[in-house]
């Protein structure tokens, strides 16, 4: 049986390897998730799991724990960066000789194929190393969480993320990272982030602290058009998006939007096929689009140049 | 105070019309003109009513420039509706027949929800509108935020938030944050 103790020996190996990148995290009271070491005091973690700003702490071992606090979260793609004040990497075990902290190695361009044997990778709050594994059971290309923020890609491992796995990694057969498990972000089933979201949230949460967030400033209520109106008008919209509020200084205050506006596109997307806000998270802040509603019974195209979310 | 809205009843049955008029006779903003079998519908004039109310299928005389309002299992069909302005599905609740009632008064057209979406029944009017504040949290709840964030952000405890979130989920008639969420969208309320 040569064959099974190799790939059993080899699984193994490549947990303890990728372990070493692997941090418990204490952010949310007595309960712990994982981290993944990204430089030497720079952790990545689920934000679903650390609901506290300051006085994280994070371990290998129990015995030296080291304080974090965060450093940017967006809790649309369950993304947190943890800032640290000491090395990570300066493990203070190294004389026990049995911690050696590094940074985590991704794999930036993973070939996935469904089936594909992986292996999540997370640490318990007494730092013990813990796995579970299974195969790649569902893969997609781009899809958007349920508060419509993009993920690059859909990497859906069947297996069992218990208690505390959150925020640690997921790992393909070359043994290196191919993201970071979550628990959050599809009603507990477990799903993992790809390098290429955790690489492009990760840089604006380090430089910001948070992601800005496209705002209109308008309160919106879906209606039906009466038929006069889709005959007169000759539309073929059935619906569109009624504006009940305006938010003074907004982008859409400054483009003259008015109450009583039916907003039928913004750009190409129509507000009969999608609910306003996903049709907005796919923008970004300072892009201009066009907009074409009925204002008085009548036709009315307008530009509005997209705005950040206030932060309050 | 503005004039009353003058509603005429009218059912199949005489005790089916007196239990509709109820919900008008008792609600002040109304006025209850009458109320009719449908076999013995008077003779009556729009310039003394503002909104009939209808509880049948069948077609009843009734002046053409009248502001009908039908409540039924089935819409009327063409040739009765030449001037229904609205149909209210079966059984619809008394603050609906009431904010329907007063809309068509004013002159505005009035449609149920497709029956698919017509889980929450009182989604029509919301009888307790959500405070400044509770308004100012869902909006927060919107972007993602957990209650111990709201609560540093506003300078609120835990508990408060906790509160107040909860009152918001009650009074949008929510099962969940993310529902209170969706609803508070649909009702214009977070703002995007």
């Amino acid at each position: 049986m040569a064959t099974w103790s190799d790939l059993s020996n080899e699984i193994s190996r490549a947990v303890g390897e990728a372990g070493k990148s692997i941090v418990t995290v204490q952010g949310r009271g007595g309960r712990t998730s994982s981290g993944i070491i990204l430089d030497e005091t720079t952790v990545l973690t689920a934000a679903h799991a650390v609901h506290d700003e300051e006085n994280i702490r994070m371990w290998i071992s129990p015995e030296h724990p080291i304080t974090a606090s965060v450093k940017g979260r967006d809790s649309g793609t369950d993304i947190a960066v943890l800032k640290t004040e000491a090395s990570l990497t300066e493990s203070k075990a190294d004389a026990a000789g049995d911690v050696h902290a590094r940074p985590a190695q991704f794999n930036e361009n993973p070939q996935l194929a469904v089936g594909q044997l992986v292996v999540a990778v997370a640490r318990t709050w007494r730092g013990n190393l813990v796995a579970s594994s299974g195969v790649l059971s569902g893969l997609m290309g781009e899809w958007h969480t349920f508060r419509g923020k993009k993920i690059e890609t859909f990497i859906r491992p069947d297996l069992t993320l218990y208690r505390g796995f959150s925020g640690g990694a997921l790992i393909g057969a070359d043994q290196k990272i191919i993201g970071m498990t979550t628990a959050a972000l599809r009603r507990g089933s477990p799903l993992a982030l790809p390098y290429s979201t955790i690489k492009r949230i990760t840089t604006v949460l380090l430089e910001k602290g948070y992601i800005p967030a496209p705002y209109l400033g308008v309160g919106l209520q879906p209606v039906r058009l009466p038929e006069s109106l889709k005959q007169k008008l000759n539309l073929t919209e059935r619906a569109g998006a009624l504006v009940v509020h305006v938010e003074p200084e907004s982008p859409a205050d400054k483009a003259q939007f008015l109450v009583g506006d039916i907003l039928l596109k913004l750009g190409d997307s129509m507000f009969e096929e999608e609910p306003p806000r996903p049709i907005l998270a796919r923008l970004s802040p300072g892009q201009s689009m066009s907009i074409t509603g009925v204002r008085g019974g009548q036709m009315f195209s307008w530009n509005v140049s997209i705005g950040e979310r206030p932060r309050r | 105070m503005e004039r009353p809205t003058r509603v005429f009843v009218i059912a199949d049955m005489v005790t089916d019309a007196r239990r509709l008029g109820d919900l008008f006779s008792r609600s002040p903003g109304f006025v209850l003109t009458g109320v009719a079998a449908l076999a013995h519908v008077p003779a009556v004039k729009s310039s003394e009513t503002d909104v009939f109310v209808i509880a049948s299928t069948l077609s009843v005389p009734l002046p053409v420039d009248a502001r009908v309002l039908w409540i039924g299992k089935w819409a009327p069909t063409d040739s009765d509706s030449h001037r229904a302005d609205t149909w209210l599905g079966p059984e619809p609740s008394p603050a609906k027949i009431r904010a329907a009632v007063q809309a068509l008064a004013a002159g505005l057209r009035v449609e149920s929800a497709p029956a698919q979406n017509s889980i929450h029944h009182d989604e029509f009017v919301l009888l307790e509108p959500l405070t400044e504040r509770e308004v100012e949290i869902l909006n927060l709840v919107a972007e993602g935020l957990s209650n111990p964030q709201i609560a540093k952000r506003l300078k609120l405890s835990r508990n408060t938030v906790k509160f107040h979130v909860s009152s918001i989920i009650g009074k949008l008639g929510a099962n969940s944050r993310t529902e209170a969420v969706t609803l508070g969208l649909r009702r214009g309320l977070v703002i995007i």
